[in-house]
């Protein structure tokens, strides 16, 4: 009747199991996290049967080194860096032969409010969730609404913003309300057909470019730089912009990338942000 | 008084219904070790009758016979004696997925 490791484990449950994995680590190092998306989403937000391939979770900033230390001590394995998964930097992802990967958040892309203050305000009307039988504390109802409407302003219109659409009408008025207060109005005006209505808040280029399908890396970059709070992050984003992503591409060669393939892959890269300049300039000469 | 039976804090478990399956199976994990097992069939009845409460053997025995008398399945499914019952607990304990309580 019992069997150890089964292979038909669907991922879904494999996820369901890993927020509970997660949660113990927390609980035993003295971490704060919020579980978010997927598992952690009441199902009154979902359309249907939502299946996650993985494991999201918002660290307290303070306790970040803390909790990627103690990963690290239970066999977990960095995977992607904060630096090379997202063009936000938000997330690391990090995996473990017996669990799901796991999306280690720092910040949610989206609010321009300091991660601290985001993670403050989401983590002081927390409530709890079951997972695999497990609590695990997860934002209020409109922050859960804000996380995932948050995320499908920047799925370039592939995703829906079920949350919003399925919540009530207070819970968006606690949903816009939180926005506001976390700077985060034009992220959630994309996800909601509303961006047209912020054209001149500085981050209205950057959220039109994750909202409407298509977009070359130019627009994004464009974009990045248009939303930059100042001349040391817009330094900061025009170094990025250039590097190569190791992680991408060794994912993309499917082998270990050599000095070659990066030197290679740099040049490719400069030659596309060209290119990108030029049909840009057509466009606008005509 | 017999032993009884609870579930470890250590064990994270999910049903199959949770994601839709129409499949009578759930699937346990050491939140420690990460080591996972699934529970089909009789195997997922008796882990959520303990769940549920039934942590005595001999009650959860209770409940099997008449759950599988009421669901009309009683002359095609075969019953489950008390020493079949307690060997399959005793497996459980020793994978340290159940903790006995004397």
């Amino acid at each position: 009747m019992t069997e150890a490791t089964p292979p038909q484990m669907p991922l879904w449950a494999h996820v369901h199991l890993t927020h509970a994995a997660l949660q113990r680590i927390a609980d035993e190092a003295g971490v704060d996290l919020l579980h978010i998306k997927g598992p952690a989403t009441s199902t009154t937000l979902r359309a249907g049967v939502h299946h996650s391939s993985d494991v999201d979770v918002l660290v307290r900033p303070a306790h970040l080194d803390r909790f990627t230390a103690e990963l690290e001590t239970r066999g977990w394995g960095l995977y992607s860096g904060f630096e090379e998964g997202s063009p936000f930097g938000h997330a690391a992802n990090y995996t473990h032969p017996s669990w799901a990967f796991a999306d280690v958040h720092r910040q949610l892309p989206g609010p321009r409010a300091t991660a601290e203050a985001v993670f403050d305000r989401l983590w002081a009307e927390r409530t709890s969730t079951d997972i695999a039988h497990h609590p695990c504390p997860v934002p209020s109802l409109p922050g859960q609404v804000l996380v995932q409407t948050l995320h499908a302003a920047r799925s370039h219109g592939v995703e829906a913003p079920d949350a919003w659409r399925l919540c009530s009408d207070e819970v968006r008025d606690q949903t816009r309300a939180l926005a506001d207060e976390l700077q985060a109005t034009t992220a959630l005006a994309a996800a909601i057909g509303e961006l047209d209505q912020h054209r001149d808040a500085p981050d209205h280029a950057l959220w039109s470019y994750w909202s409407r399908p298509g977009g070359d890396r130019l627009d994004e970059w464009s974009a990045r730089l248009l939303a930059a709070s100042g001349p040391g992050e817009r330094a900061r984003l025009m170094l990025r912009a250039l590097r190569v992503n190791r992680t991408h591409l060794e994912l993309r060669l499917g082998r270990r990338a050599t000095a070659a393939d990066m030197l290679r892959e740099q040049f490719a890269r400069t030659r596309l942000a060209f290119t990108s300049l030029g049909k840009r300039m057509k466009r606008g000469s005509r | 008084m017999s032993a009884q039976y609870r579930i470890g804090d250590d064990i994270a478990w999910v049903e199959g219904e949770t994601g839709g399956l129409d499949r009578q199976v759930v699937w346990l994990s050491h939140l420690d070790t990460g080591t996972q097992y699934e529970l089909a069939g009789t195997g997922w009845l008796i882990w959520v009758l303990i769940a549920a409460g039934f942590t005595e053997p001999e009650a959860l025995l209770a409940e099997l016979e008449r759950i599988r008398v009421e669901s009309g399945a009683g002359d095609e499914a075969s019953a489950i004696d008390l020493p079949v019952l307690t060997g399959f607990l005793h497996d459980l304990e020793r994978d340290g997925v159940l903790v006995r309580v004397e």
